[in-house]
C-alpha cells in the first residue's frame, strides 16, 4: 500500500514518529488544528446548538431509512430538470462514467472544485493518464496538487504547508517573486494563474455537501467561489458525490447549513452556498451518483452511523492525536478520527492500525455536528480486528495473557509477586532500554509498590 | 443487473429500520427589532459591507459610499431576502444575467427589501423558492485561509460585498 | 448499605496510597467499608484493545465479586465507565446490571450517596484538575469545552470547598493526556508528547499540584515528568481529599 509521495505507508504509530520528529513544526501544525477547534467552539456557541447537532443526528439517520426512495425521488426531479443522472457501483465506474462525458464532448481540461468523493475514487490520476487536465481549483488543492501530494486534512488540505513554503512553490511554478510569502501576494497570485481554467475548461467537476429529494438540487459550499466560477462557466457540470450524501427535504438542508460551517471552521455559514437544480441554458449538468462501500456500510448496523458524516472536519481539528500527527500518517484519502472508522472498512488488513491511533478520549464524538459515536465504532474495529487476525503486532498474546492473568485474584497476586522480583532484580538501565516503547519516547519507569494494597490491607486491616 | 438497479436492490437489502424524520429546533422568537442588528454585526464579521437606504436617497450614492470612491464596476443584483444569522443573502438566478455574474464581479452589491429579513436558515429554507432552478446564499465576499490560517478576501470571487437595505420605493 | 471499596489493577500494584487514602477518606466520612471485594480487575484493558473474549472471564470474576455489595467505590474514573457503560451490554443479564447500577467513581460516591457535594477541609495550594477522558465524557463528570460548559462538576466542586485552594485555569482544560492504555505503549511518541504538552500547560499556569480522578493519567504523566525533571506533585483526588480533611 503506498502512502503519500508513493513511498510504502509505514502504519499511524511509526508514520506518527517520523512526523513528530520535527518537534517545533509538529508543535505548529498541532497548535494549528487547535485554533481551528477553538474557532469551532466560538462559532457553534449558540443556545440551541445541542438540540441542532440532535436535529442533524436524527436527519440524517432518516434518510439513511429511506435513501433509496429519497434517490429515486431526487433523480425523478432531477431529470425532470434536464440533468443527468448516473450510477456508478465503484471507483471504476465513477472514473469511467465522469470520462465518458468528457470525451464525448471532447474535452482535454478540466476544473474542478474540492471533492473528497474524486479523491477516494481516485479520479485525478485517472483523468490524467487518459490525456486529460485537470486543474483543482480550491487554493488549498491546488498547493497540494501542484507540490503533488495528496491533501492531508479534508478541509484544509495544505494545514501543513508554511507560507514560505508556499511562497517557492508559487515561484516554481507561477512566476511569482523569489522570497514573496504574504499571503495576500500568493492568494492574488493563485487566483490570476486559476482563472483561465475556470472560465474556459471544458468542464467543471464539483462534489456535492448535499443533495436535496424534495428538490432535486446539489449543494455545493465553498469559501472561495471556486466552484461557482467552474460550474457556471463550464459548458459542462459534473457533480461527483457519495449517495449518502442526500437529505429528505429542504428543511433538512436549513439545520445542515446551520452545522456544517460553524463546526468546521467557526464560521456561520460559507461564502458561497449554492443550490443548483437544472443546467443553465445552452448547457448540460451531470450528477454521479457514488456507492463504492457504501451499500455494504449501510448494511452494517453497527458501523452504520458513519454514513452521516457531513465531511466538516471538526473531528479532525480536535483530535488529539490527529493535531500531533498529522494527515499522512492515516495512509487513507479521509483522515483523522472519521478516516479511522472509515479506512478499515476499505481494507482492513492495511488500516488494521488505524483504530488504535486513538485514547477513546471523545472529543470527535463531542463536536460531530451529526453525534456519530466514533468511539464506539473504533472499539467496534478493534474487536474485529481481533477475530479477524489483523490486530497490532503481539496484542493477541499479551492481552490474551493478561485477561487470564486479571481474572482470578491469586494468578494476579502471584503475577505481582514475580514483577517486582523481576523489577527488583533487573537493572533499570535494561528495561528502560530502546526496545521498551514506554521509556523509549521520554518516560520514566514506572515502580511497583513494595506492598500492594491488599498486602496492606491484610496487614492492617481485617476484611470485613 | 444495471449499476442502478444494483445499488438500489444493495440498499433495500440493508433493511435500515425506520427512523423519524427530524424536527428543526426552535429558535429564540422572532423579534424583528434585532434582526438587522444582528445582521450587519456578522456581515462585517465575515468582511461584508452594509446600509439601509432609506426611501428618498440615491441609489448610486449608497453603491459608492460604502465601496469607497465611485464603484462604477460594482456588480448590483436583487436579493429576495436577508438571514440575520449568519449575514446571508438569497439570490436566485431567475434575476441574475448570467449565473456566474455573482463570481465574475470584484465587487458585487446586493440589493434587499428592508422587511424581508429573516433569524435563520431554518426561515430562509421556507422562502427560498421552492422550484428554484439555481440559487445561492451569500455571505461576504469570497475568501480564502488556506495559506497559514490568514484571511485573504477576493480568492475567486468577489474582493468586496455590499448588501443594501432598501427602504424606499 | 453494604460499601465495597473496589481496587484496580493498577491502582493495587502501581499506586496504593490512592487506594489507602480513599479507604480513609470514606471512613472519615462515616462509612463502613468493606474491603471484601475480591476480583482483581474489571477486564478495561484487554476490552479496549479488541481482545474481548480475554476481558470476559475478568468481567465475569468483577460482577460476581459485586452481586453482594448495594455501593461499590472505586477510585478511577475509566474503570467505573467501563463497568457502568460496557459490562452490561457485553455480558447481558441482571448481574451485569446490578454490577452497573452500584459501581461508582469516588466523586460520584461522594456526591451522590454520600449527600456531600462538598467537604470541610483546607488545601492551600495552586492546583491543575486533570479529570481524565472517561470520567470528563464518559462519566460526564465535569462540563465539557466541547459542548460549551465551564470547567465544573462534580470533582471541581469538592476541590473549590476546601480552603486555601486556588484552581488554576488550563490552556486546554479537558485536552487528553495521552495514556489511552495500550495506545500508550502501540503510539508511545503521540502519547509521551501528548504528556508533555499537558504537563508545559499545567507548568505555564503556576500549578504546584496536579490532581486527577484516573490513576492511569497519573502513571503516565509521572513518567513524563520524571524522565523530564519536572517538579509537580501529582495526586490522585483520593489523596488529596483525604490530606485534605485530616
Amino acid at each position: 500500500m503506498s502512502g503519500p509521495g508513493g513511498g510504502a505507508h509505514r502504519g499511524h504509530a511509526k508514520s506518527a514518529a517520523g512526523f513528530l520528529v520535527d518537534a517545533e513544526r509538529a508543535a505548529w501544525h498541532d497548535q494549528s488544528l487547535w485554533f481551528m477547534r477553538q474557532k469551532r467552539d466560538r462559532g457553534t456557541d449558540l443556545p440551541e446548538w445541542e438540540s441542532l447537532r440532535l436535529a442533524g443526528s436524527a436527519l440524517k439517520a432518516h434518510a439513511m431509512s429511506r435513501l433509496a426512495d429519497l434517490l429515486e425521488e431526487f433523480e425523478r426531479r432531477a431529470t425532470a430538470n434536464g440533468v443527468v443522472v448516473h450510477w456508478a457501483r465503484d471507483a471504476g465506474e465513477h472514473n469511467a462514467i465522469v470520462l465518458g462525458i468528457l470525451h464525448s464532448a471532447g474535452v482535454s481540461r478540466v476544473s474542478k472544485s474540492k471533492s473528497m468523493l474524486t479523491e477516494e475514487c481516485g479520479l485525478n490520476p485517472f483523468l490524467e493518464a487518459r490525456g486529460i487536465e485537470v486543474v483543482d481549483t480550491d487554493l488549498g488543492e491546488r498547493i497540494v496538487q501542484l507540490a503533488k501530494e495528496p491533501p492531508s486534512h479534508i478541509v484544509i488540505p495544505a494545514i501543513h504547508w508554511k507560507r514560505e513554503e508556499i511562497g517557492a512553490l508559487f515561484h516554481r511554478t507561477m512566476g511569482t517573486p523569489a522570497g514573496e510569502t504574504s499571503p495576500d501576494a500568493l492568494a492574488a497570485a493563485a487566483r490570476v494563474h486559476l482563472r483561465d481554467a475556470l472560465m474556459n475548461a471544458g468542464a467543471g467537476i464539483t462534489g456535492a455537501n448535499a443533495l436535496v429529494a424534495e428538490t432535486g438540487g446539489v449543494v455545493v459550499c465553498t469559501n472561495e467561489g471556486n466552484a461557482d466560477l467552474g460550474m457556471h462557466s463550464a459548458p459542462i457540470h459534473i457533480a461527483c458525490v457519495g449517495i449518502e450524501k442526500i437529505v429528505a427535504t429542504r428543511d433538512d438542508l436549513g439545520v445542515l447549513l446551520r452545522l456544517l460551517a460553524r463546526s468546521g471552521t467557526g464560521q456561520p455559514v460559507t461564502s458561497y452556498t449554492t443550490h443548483v437544480a437544472s443546467p443553465r441554458p445552452g448547457a448540460a449538468m451531470h450528477v454521479v451518483l457514488v456507492d463504492n462501500g457504501r451499500t455494504r456500510r449501510l448494511a452494517d448496523e453497527a458501523m452504520r452511523t458513519a454514513l452521516h458524516c457531513i465531511r466538516c472536519g471538526a473531528c479532525l481539528n480536535t483530535c488529539p492525536v490527529y493535531r500531533r500527527s498529522g494527515g499522512y500518517s492515516y495512509g487513507h484519502v479521509i483522515q483523522g478520527p472519521i478516516g479511522a472508522i472509515l479506512a478499515p472498512a476499505v481494507d482492513l488488513d492495511a488500516h488494521h492500525e488505524l483504530p488504535f491511533a486513538s485514547t477513546l478520549c471523545g472529543s470527535c464524538a463531542d463536536v460531530c455536528p451529526v453525534r456519530i459515536d466514533i468511539p464506539a465504532q473504533l472499539l467496534a474495529w478493534r474487536a474485529r480486528s481481533a477475530a479477524a487476525g489483523t490486530l497490532p503486532r503481539g496484542y493477541s498474546t499479551v492481552f490474551s495473557l493478561l485477561g487470564r492473568v486479571l481474572s482470578s485474584l491469586s494468578r494476579f497476586e502471584r503475577a505481582a509477586r514475580w514483577a517486582r522480583r523481576a523489577q527488583r532484580l533487573i537493572p533499570a538501565s535494561w528495561l528502560s532500554g530502546r526496545w521498551n516503547p514506554w521509556t523509549r519516547p521520554g518516560r520514566a519507569l514506572p515502580v511497583l509498590a513494595v506492598e500492594s494494597f491488599r498486602e496492606w490491607a491484610h496487614r492492617e486491616e481485617t476484611p470485613s | 443487473m444495471n449499476a442502478r438497479d444494483s445499488i438500489l436492490a444493495a440498499i433495500r437489502a440493508a433493511a435500515v429500520p425506520p427512523a423519524p424524520a427530524a424536527i428543526a429546533p426552535s429558535t429564540p422568537a422572532a423579534d424583528d427589532s434585532g434582526l438587522h442588528e444582528a445582521f450587519l454585526r456578522v456581515l462585517t464579521e465575515v468582511g461584508g459591507q452594509g446600509v439601509i437606504r432609506t426611501a428618498g436617497q440615491p441609489m448610486e450614492s449608497f453603491i459608492s459610499e460604502p465601496l469607497g470612491a465611485v464603484r462604477q464596476d460594482a456588480m448590483v443584483v436583487r436579493g429576495r431576502f436577508a438571514v440575520a444569522e449568519n449575514a446571508a443573502v438569497y439570490v436566485d438566478a431567475a434575476d441574475l444575467q448570467a449565473r456566474n455574474d455573482i463570481v465574475r464581479a470584484e465587487h458585487l452589491v446586493v440589493i434587499v427589501p428592508f422587511s424581508a429579513i429573516v433569524p435563520t436558515m431554518h426561515e430562509a429554507m421556507r422562502l427560498m423558492p421552492a422550484d428554484s432552478r439555481c440559487g445561492w446564499f451569500l455571505s461576504g465576499p469570497s475568501k480564502t485561509a488556506d495559506i497559514e490560517q490568514s484571511l485573504v478576501f477576493g480568492a475567486q470571487g468577489s474582493r468586496t460585498h455590499c448588501v443594501v437595505f432598501d427602504r424606499g420605493t | 448499605m453494604r460499601v465495597a471499596l473496589a481496587v484496580p489493577c493498577y491502582v493495587d500494584q502501581f499506586r496504593p496510597q490512592a487506594a489507602r487514602a480513599t479507604l480513609a477518606l470514606l471512613r472519615r466520612l462515616g462509612c463502613d467499608v468493606s474491603l471484601a471485594f475480591d476480583a482483581p480487575c474489571c477486564g478495561q484493558p484487554m476490552f479496549n484493545a479488541g481482545v474481548v473474549t480475554a476481558a470476559r472471564a475478568a468481567a465475569d470474576n468483577w460482577v460476581r465479586a459485586s452481586a453482594p455489595f448495594d455501593a461499590i467505590v472505586m477510585p478511577s474514573g475509566s474503570c467505573t465507565h467501563h463497568v457502568r457503560h460496557h459490562l452490561p451490554g457485553f455480558l447481558g443479564g441482571d448481574a451485569a446490571a446490578h454490577a452497573a447500577e452500584v459501581t461508582f467513581e469516588l466523586c460520584e460516591f461522594i456526591a451522590g450517596p454520600l449527600g456531600l457535594p462538598t467537604l470541610a477541609g483546607r488545601f492551600p495550594h495552586r492546583v491543575a484538575m486533570h479529570l481524565g477522558c472517561h470520567a470528563q465524557r464518559g462519566l460526564r463528570l465535569g462540563g465539557s469545552s466541547e459542548l460549551h460548559q465551564p470547567v465544573s462538576g462534580l470533582m471541581r466542586n469538592l476541590l473549590m470547598g476546601l480552603d486555601g485552594l486556588t484552581l488554576v485555569p488550563l490552556e486546554r482544560p479537558d485536552e487528553c493526556c495521552g495514556f489511552g492504555g495500550s495506545f500508550a505503549i502501540g503510539e508511545p511518541d503521540v502519547s509521551v508528547v501528548m504528556g508533555r504538552d499537558k504537563l508545559a500547560d499545567v507548568s505555564a499556569h503556576g500549578a504546584e499540584v496536579l490532581v486527577s480522578s484516573d490513576p492511569s493519567c497519573l502513571l503516565h504523566l509521572e513518567a513524563v515528568a520524571a524522565h523530564n525533571g519536572t517538579h509537580l506533585r501529582t495526586l490522585h483526588i483520593a489523596e488529596l481529599l483525604e490530606e485534605a480533611t485530616r
